[in-house]
């Protein structure tokens, strides 16, 4: 599933746009070092196959759902790690442009999940079982078993950076269950649909996908040279959003909790960092607007305070019946701007 | 529908207004700059939201961007958000009180959740449905992408409607020899198969037509990006709205001003 | 060095066992335009790639403009040789008309300048100026063949081979591609199956079978000998049979 920018903060959207900007550029980097330029068509036909194989939907039986291929095993075993890699995330920046599907702040976390999971994490798991002796038997337990780890992988990810975030209230034990419940049948589809299609391939044309497996010129040597880095990478990602969400299920506002800490004091100046924090104090200064953040609406309410303390940030200013009359005074003109705007604008342009 | 309308959004893309004449840098940085904004908000913000839509209205009218595709465009984009945030009215009973009657806090955060969506969508929309993707890639490069995504990315958006085109023609024989139905996994999977054998015969095709044009390692493009003072003005006036939209809730600002 | 083209025995064998050329061979003068015709499976594809160096002969020599293709010297074979593909969209694989025909040019490292001057030059002789920008998969059938075989002119090739041109084109492409493939002084070799276009364009014809060339003449005395033709699972060309055209006509209708 896709990770949307409604439900993302910044904090968490830069912090996964940082670790797929570093996968990328290394991917591009190792698939530039390995010189075999011939693939580059075969990547980007390939991108344009998930798109097309995404579009036919067949129904799972028993369900009476529908389901698609997602991809990522796929291109990881035809293409292997770095030109797989590659190929996911130029897919997922064409989705979230073209079809809606995942936004641009949560294209970061998409790559990773997707991407990293899917295509890395996912070939490594092809070399585990079928590297030294690459039989159909063995691809297609790969093909089953790849697209299980991954998705969970995923899945239990967009939970964390959603929890991380702090925009929906779902409680981390319901909200991973949930995900992950559902992400296993689909995982399984998935999975047959790629034993069924690398299959066919490997009938065909089973040099493209052995060739994925060799990436150096002996097994052995390719196994030390990227292990450590993937490990390593895996462990941060783990870690990230493991810190990430104890913060976040343990103290709801948990980074609050983290600034207190860093700080000294409740809060910072303003709720995001530098140059936020710095004009809000020059509002605070004017004292022409109130503060913005911590105002109760109604005297009444302040019994309610220790539980809302809870909560972060505290209910919005907005609430107020004279912030909700701003409101639609806003909305009016919106209104009458865009009827403005319509008149300036006048009749289409060739 | 999802295929037909990112073909109207490609096409629309190469048409001509003053949005779409400003630099695709311009409207790439803008265009970001504008979603940290809005999701830098917290969990609460509602009316706050509200003078955001400013950026996307502005972009759609000047841009002539068919108000019914991006309606389209934000109710498929809908479904996971409002299903995750659906839980939040039940989930966040923090009472929030308004003169007379109570809300959960949860509804606010619904509300605000909803309200980052469409702004968040429909900025992206706007700027592919303004700014044509070849261009896109163009700006993405000079933000120092890697060139072998760059070369990705344009051949891929190259066969993107070419390979769709092919899927719809499986799913239409499809239906023409099964009534109505959807196909099983297994013929799906044989559907498909076939698919990706042709694909990858392409990917051939593609690299000895490269090879016959003397291919030497790297794809590059024209690049003729200038970037005008409509582009500066443009950007700067997005920066500071957003920054002043961000610290200063119009809301509030027209509430005061109302009550005095 | 009067001869644009020149193989002798060539011999084409692909990896999964197929014997595509047994000994082919044939010759081109400079500026001659030259059909070689044949049934599907015949080896005409193969004989464009090898030409082009993108699949090197078992055995057998290719010489283009007098240079002797072998894997050392391709860059140099490849800028004196132009092959428009079957399927357009296989070669139109830049997001705009003026990279595409740019292409060639770019990798040989041209000035800008002579690259925007030469490019200007070869869409506006196709037909398609003011296109420059368009994206390829926005053009019509004929409009990516006419821009495939602008991208492929723009690099004055001595040699053109042509894969199938009008597969696919509706007839008034197809008619301004043959217009536009008859001013071209290039020497012009056209594979395919369009024995019509051939009739109108071609000097000379070879009759491809099996790998191996069968015969070899005036394109009339070739195409038009129903015995040959028929022999090799082709069939006579149209406007060379006038009065059997009747009797095939007459045998279809009066079916009922």
């Amino acid at each position: 599933m896709h990770m949307a920018d409604a439900l993302l903060s910044p904090a968490v959207g830069g912090t996964f746009y940082v670790l797929s900007g570093g996968s990328l550029a290394l991917s591009a980097k190792k698939f530039r070092d390995q010189g075999d330029q011939s693939r580059v068509p075969l990547m980007g036909v390939l991108g344009a196959f998930v798109f097309a194989a995404q579009m036919i939907n067949f129904s799972i039986p028993g369900t009476g759902s529908s389901g698609h291929l997602g991809g990522g095993m796929l291109l990881a075993m035809l293409l292997g790690p770095w030109a797989g890699f590659i190929t996911l995330a130029s897919v997922l920046v064409v989705q979230a442009l073209f079809f809606a599907d995942g936004g641009l702040l949560a294209l970061g976390c998409n790559i990773w999940n997707m991407g990293f999971y899917g295509c890395i994490i996912g070939w490594l798991i092809y070399r585990a079982i079928a590297g030294k002796n690459p039989t159909r038997t063995r691809i297609s337990i790969s093909a089953m078993v790849g697209p299980l780890i991954a998705l969970e992988l995923g899945a239990f990810t967009v939970v964390l950076q959603t929890l991380a975030s702090g925009i929906s209230e779902l409680p981390f034990d319901k909200f991973s269950g949930l995900m992950l419940g559902i992400h296993f049948p689909i995982a399984i589809v998935e999975g047959l649909v790629t034993m069924a299609v690398v299959n066919f391939v490997y009938q065909l044309k089973p040099e493209l996908v052995k060739q994925s497996l060799g990436l150096s010129e002996s097994g052995k040597e390719g196994t030390a040279e990227y292990k450590p880095v993937l490990i390593v990478l895996l462990v941060l990602a783990l870690l990230t959003g493991g810190a990430l969400s104890w913060f976040a299920s343990a103290y709801p506002d948990g980074l609050e909790w983290s600034v207190s800490k860093t700080y000294g004091k409740e809060e910072l100046p303003g709720q995001e960092t530098g140059i936020y924090g710095f004009l809000s104090k020059i509002q605070k200064k004017t004292a022409f607007l109130p503060d913005y953040g911590f105002k109760p609406s109604e005297p009444e309410s302040q019994a309610e305070a220790g539980s809302s303390e809870e909560s972060w940030p505290a209910i919005s200013t907005g609430t107020s019946v004279s912030g909700i009359i701003g409101s639609i005074l806003v909305l009016g003109l919106l209104v009458i701007s865009g009827i403005v705007m319509f008149r300036l604008r006048g009749g289409k342009k060739k | 529908m999802s295929i037909l309308d990112a073909d109207l959004i490609d096409r629309h893309a190469y048409q001509d207004s003053v949005i779409h004449r400003l630099d695709p840098r311009a409207k790439l940085l803008a265009t970001m700059f504008f979603i940290i904004s809005v999701v830098s908000f917290p969990k609460y913000a509602v009316g706050e939201l509200f003078p955001f839509f400013l950026f996307p209205m502005t972009m759609a009218i000047f841009g002539f961007v068919p108000a019914k595709l991006l309606f389209r465009q934000l109710a498929l984009a809908s479904p996971f958000i409002i299903l995750v945030g659906l839980f939040n009215p039940f989930l966040d009973r923090t009472p929030v009180h308004l003169n007379s009657f109570t809300i959960n806090a949860g509804w606010l955060s619904f509300m605000s959740i909803l309200l980052r969506g469409a702004l968040c969508v429909a900025s992206a929309v706007i700027l592919i449905a303004t700014t044509s993707f070849p261009r896109l890639v163009d700006a993405m490069r000079f933000f120092k992408i890697p060139s072998a995504f760059a070369v990705q990315l344009m051949l891929l958006y190259r066969y993107l409607f070419v390979l769709l085109g092919e899927a719809q023609k499986i799913n239409h024989a499809f239906l023409l020899r099964s009534g109505n139905s959807r196909p099983t996994i297994a013929i799906a999977g044989s559907a498909l198969s076939s698919l990706l054998i042709r694909t990858i015969n392409r990917g051939e095709a593609i690299w000895n037509a490269m090879q016959a044009r003397g291919f030497e390692g790297d794809i590059l493009t024209s690049q003729q990006m200038k970037w005008k003072a409509k582009d500066s003005l443009f950007l700067c006036a997005v920066l500071v709205l957003s920054v002043l939209f961000r610290l200063f809730p119009l809301n509030q600002l027209l509430a005061s001003l109302v009550r005095t | 060095m009067n001869l644009a083209l020149e193989i002798a025995d060539l011999v084409y064998v692909y990896p999964d066992g197929t014997k595509a050329l047994n000994g082919f061979s044939c010759q081109a003068l400079k500026g001659e335009c030259v059909g070689i015709v044949g049934p599907s499976g015949a080896g005409k594809s193969t004989i464009a790639l090898c030409m082009t160096g993108i699949l090197l002969p078992q055995s057998g020599s290719i010489k283009i403009d007098g240079i002797e293709l072998n894997k050392n010297n391709l860059k140099q074979i490849r800028s004196r040789i132009g092959l428009l593909f079957q399927n357009p969209d296989d070669q139109l694989f830049m997001p705009s008309l003026f990279d595409d025909v740019a292409f060639g040019l770019v990798q040989k490292k041209l000035n800008k300048d002579i690259i925007r001057e030469k490019v200007e030059k070869a869409l506006a002789q196709a037909g398609l100026a003011g296109m420059a920008h368009k994206f390829p998969g926005h053009l019509s059938g004929g409009q990516k063949r006419l821009a495939s075989l602008a991208g492929v002119m723009v690099m004055e090739p001595e040699v053109l081979i042509l894969d199938e041109p009008s597969a696919n084109l509706d007839l008034k492409a197809r008619r301004e591609l043959i217009d536009k493939l008859s001013q071209l002084t290039n020497t012009r070799i056209i594979l395919g199956h369009d024995l019509e276009m051939i009739l109108d364009l071609a000097e000379r014809v070879i009759l491809l079978n099996n790998g191996k060339a069968i015969a070899e003449g005036e394109p009339e005395k070739i195409l038009g000998n129903h015995q040959l033709m028929e022999e090799n699972n082709l069939e006579v060309p149209h406007s060379l049979m006038p009065h059997q055209d009747q009797h095939h006509r007459r045998k279809y209708k009066n079916r009922k």
